[in-house]
């Protein structure tokens, strides 16, 4: 590996850095620099690895409390350089790329569980827990934390709350933002700050809120308390296959209004229901958990909504199927993956996923096929999960092939978004539900946001004037 | 170069989000990137791309890899981490980047004919007296290997009283038990492996015994697995049993009786290379189990979950403050059921979970063969 020149300024940042972390806490390493180049995203992870040049981090940096991410933040002020968090680095969007090198703060030996409160249902940690390493240590004493997005092994904590994920029971226990309480944030001057932990507050907006999403542009969140549940009696999924799309969704609207409160609901659209089920038609699979005569009871009340959308009644087989196996899709496969995103293809994928009203989800299922299409070498194929009483989500994998060079492969990802957010736009959703902003999206929030962009903005140079955390994020100013 | 072996493996595995970053041994312990079983299989591919290595990646490729096959358990492509390190150790050793401590290992296997460079010549000083009233020929082959003879020779004591208690007509390899060569392998000395490999071979034809039987995982693998895939085949009809394996046909046929209770609060420990990598999970629990007076109970992880030692891999040589970070994993598991021994079946977590529990007053650890021995 090619040794990069070395600065006096960064030899001196480098000591600071061992000053305030010790020697085993800080690194200059060059393979560990190799390592933390990116996330899981397209332009973070294959991009560079198709030898597209980008910038390593100058030094990884490991925090094991909230007064060495404070002192950490305090250094990088002193030195303007950038810091960028990093938790699982799963993230989609290439919210963890350093894009201005600098600082990596990987948050992950900040892992401890501080409390468990079994008679308040309450859990307090440290952000840098994987997320599977909390759930087990909630299992073992018979809760969960009913957060299990499909990255539960790969991510963690801070990369949940700072990107604002959902996981597969969302409909039924909430998206991140709905189970934490409290937090402690670092902000970007280094000063410590927190919410309290109570089940609700009237005082003044929730600045819990400022901190959900903020994909490490606004502080480091070191802390958080969320709800747990004891872990329920029994959960039962059921399938349904519908004659179109459309009677699936009249099925989904009316279980969400009836109040019944499914743990998962996903529909396939048409291709996903061929592809995946082998089925003419769109597939729904459902889950309800808790004690067992609620569950009964729901599933009896979702069979007779299911009936009146003449849908034929599969079983539980599939269901049980598709949640033992809810983690296999990612797995590397040998061949016939249409994410094949390794180096050997010139694949250029997303998941564009979105959300809005029911009106919203199946206009925009619609016209963003059809606008997709239109492009070369694109895929289509979408499926529906996250439910509200006033919508959904919809998550169509939009895969490219084709593209002649590296360049054109960043060209065709990025014309792929500029063509489905100006659907998205138009039709009245958001142009993300869970996986975030990061580099995909960036350019489209002042779009997204309109005139509140600039008030988004101001905050941030408040809190941040160096424009240290995560510099070039959520659209806020490049550096 | 060895790694185009595992091309296929390494290419796929540097697709993969990590999915099985939560459970690796080691990665648990620095919670670098650098050590995912992603990024190792990343940096190994980079390298077969390239056509060699950075001499910087020499060290990821040895001193952070427990080859403890956690991953493979959870990798539903099937990959093993430790398998393309393995592959990386012979193109590094070939390419003379082998570290110190790997070349160290190897030069002690060959003068002393153990890894830890203990003069050979006391190979059977803690079993001295029972080792010289052996035959030479016997129907029951005890191999005890290095790690057992030289770090844990009550492994060793308490297996020869088992056998000599169930009257069991058995012997060592008289003329000198050579290393099974698994250090050997581990370092990326894979023809210095062979060659150890076939002495043991001959070792245990000079005994005429039909089934050998080891207290150590690493070694039984060796013999019974390893040393057959690199063309190197044990003298017909010869069988290799755990140790374990062993005591549940004695207790079964009435040989070995185990009558004195050992009321002791225990929990259970699975090696990697016992339980992952050959898959015997229940004989030692049955064994455990039987005895009198005994109480057990399961740590949260076992079986196919059950963390590692931190000492797989050869990190012992390479790697130790990593070993002794990652043994805490396990300890703490048992602390959480509240066991008073740490038993496993394998002298090297033995040593690994010892340099913890010494300094407890609650907990200690113990092969299983040792409360076998107290059961008597
Ligand atoms: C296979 C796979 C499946 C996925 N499934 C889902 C899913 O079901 N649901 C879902 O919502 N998402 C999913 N994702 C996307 C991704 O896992 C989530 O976006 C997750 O929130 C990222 O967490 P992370 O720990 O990996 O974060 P990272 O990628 O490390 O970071 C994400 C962002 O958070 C910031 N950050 C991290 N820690 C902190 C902190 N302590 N303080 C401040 N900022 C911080 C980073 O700077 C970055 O901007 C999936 C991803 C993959 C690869
Ligand atoms: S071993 Fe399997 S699960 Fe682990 S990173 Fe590689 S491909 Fe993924
Ligand atoms: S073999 Fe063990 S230590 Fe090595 S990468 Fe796999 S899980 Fe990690």
């Amino acid at each position: 590996m090619a040794e990069k020149h070395r600065s006096l300024r960064e030899s001196i940042l480098y000591n600071d850095l061992v000053a305030i972390l010790g020697v085993e806490n800080v690194s200059r390493d060059e393979v560990e620099r190799q390592a933390y180049i990116g996330d899981v995203s397209f332009l973070g992870m294959v991009m560079p690895r198709h030898n597209m040049e980008v910038d390593r981090p100058d030094f990884i940096v490991w925090p094991t409390s909230t007064e060495q991410v404070s002192e950490v933040l305090k250094a990088a002020n002193t030195h303007k350089i950038p810091v960028t968090p990093y938790c699982g680095g799963a993230g989609v969007q290439g919210a963890a790329v350093p894009m201005f090198g600098g600082i990596v703060m990987d948050v992950k030996k900040m892992d401890k569980i501080l409390e468990i409160d079994e008679t308040n249902l309450m859990v307090t940690c440290q952000t840098g827990l994987i997320g599977q390493a909390l759930e087990w240590a909630l299992n073992a004493k018979g809760y969960t934390y009913a957060h299990i997005p499909q990255s539960t092994y790969c991510s963690g904590i801070g990369g949940f709350l700072a990107g604002h994920s959902a996981g597969v029971l969302s409909t039924k226990y909430g998206k991140i933002a709905s189970m934490v309480l409290g937090m402690e944030v670092v902000l970007p001057d280094g000063r410590v700050m927190r919410t309290r932990a109570v089940p609700q507050s009237a005082a003044g907006p929730n600045l819990n809120h400022l901190f959900i999403g903020s994909e490490g542009t606004l502080g480091v969140i070191t802390e958080a308390t969320m709800i747990i549940h004891p872990l329920p009696e029994l959960r039962e999924f059921r399938s349904f296959l519908y004659p179109n799309l459309h009677s699936a969704f009249e099925a989904a609207r009316k279980i969400m209004r009836r109040g019944l409160l499914p743990g998962t609901l996903r529909i396939s659209d048409e291709e996903e229901s061929k592809e995946l089920y082998k089925q003419e038609g769109a597939f729904m699979t459902i889950s309800y958990d808790g004690f067992e005569e609620l569950v009964k009871l729901q599933h009896r009340e979702t069979m007779k909504i299911a009936l009146e959308e003449n849908a034929v009644d599969i079983g539980s087989a599939p269901g049980d199927r598709w949640w033992n196996r809810r983690f296999s899709s990612v797995y590397p496969k040998d061949n016939g993956n249409p994410l094949d995103m390794g180096r050997h293809t010139l694949n250029v994928g997303n998941v564009i996923e979105s959300a809005g009203s029911f009106t919203y989800l199946e206009a925009a299922h619609r016209e963003l096929r059809r606008t997709l299409l239109k492009i070369p070498g694109q895929t289509f194929m979408a499926h529906f999960s996250h439910w509200y009483k006033t919508g959904g989500m919809m998550y169509p994998y939009c895969v490219n092939s084709g593209a002649a060079s590296e360049e054109e492969m960043v060209d065709r990802y990025f014309r792929m978004h500029r063509a489905a957010v100006e659907v998205i736009h138009r039709l009245g959703g958001t142009m993300t539900h869970h996986h975030g902003v990061g580099l995909s999206l960036r350019g489209f929030m002042r779009e997204e946001f309109g005139e509140s962009f600039e008030m988004l903005q101001s905050i941030k140079r408040t809190l941040d004037p160096n424009n240290i955390m995560n510099p070039g994020k959520l659209g806020f100013d490049w550096r | 170069m060895e790694l185009q072996k595992v091309e296929r493996l390494a290419r796929l595995c540097e697709t993969c989000p990590k999915m099985c970053r939560h459970v690796c041994t080691t990665h648990v312990v620095t919670r670098s990137e650098a050590d995912t079983p992603n990024e190792r299989s990343s940096i190994a591919y980079r390298a077969l791309l390239r056509g060699y290595f950075f001499p910087e990646e020499a060290p990821y490729m040895y001193e952070k890899c427990a080859t403890c096959g956690l991953c493979l358990a959870w990798c539903e492509t099937g990959i093993d981490v430790g398998e393309i390190m393995l592959a990386a150790r012979v193109d590094l050793v070939n390419a003379g980047m082998a570290p110190a401590a790997a070349a160290a290992v190897q030069r002690n296997v060959q003068n002393q004919g153990n890894p830890h460079g203990e003069p050979a010549s006391e190979r059977y000083a803690a079993i001295m007296d029972e080792f010289q009233a052996l035959p030479n020929t016997a129907e029951v082959l005890y191999y005890a290997g290095c790690d057992t003879l030289y770090r844990q020779p009550e492994i060793a004591k308490a297996a020869l009283k088992v056998l000599r208690a169930a009257g069991v007509d058995h012997t060592m390899i008289k003329s000198g038990e050579p290393c099974c060569g698994e250090p050997l392998r581990l370092m990326g000395y894979i023809e210095d492996f062979k060659a150890t490999a076939r002495k043991v071979m001959d070792g245990i034809a000079e005994t005429r015994a039909r089934t050998v039987v080891c207290t150590c995982p690493s070694c039984l693998r060796m013999l019974k697995e390893v040393y057959r895939e690199h063309g190197i085949e044990a003298p017909a009809g010869v069988e290799f049993l755990h140790m374990s394996e062993y005591l549940l046909r004695l207790t079964a046929s009435g040989q070995l009786k185990l009558t004195t209770p050992v009321h002791l609060k225990t929990t259970y420990h699975d090696p990697c290379d016992l339980g992952r990598r050959q898959e015997i999970y229940e004989p030692p629990r049955e064994v455990l189990t039987s005895l009198p007076g005994i109480q057990f109970q399961e740590m949260f992880f076992n079986r196919r979950d059950a963390r590692c030692c931190g000492a797989g891999g050869g990190l012992a040589a390479t790697n130790l403050e990593l070993v002794i970070k990652a043994s805490k994993t396990v300890v703490n598991l048992a602390q959480d059921v509240s066991a008073e021994v740490l038993v496993t079946a394998c002298p090297t977590c033995k040593t690994s979970f010892h340099r913890q529990t010494y300094k407890l007053d609650d907990l200690k650890t113990m092969d299983l063969i040792e409360l076998v021995a107290m059961a008597l």
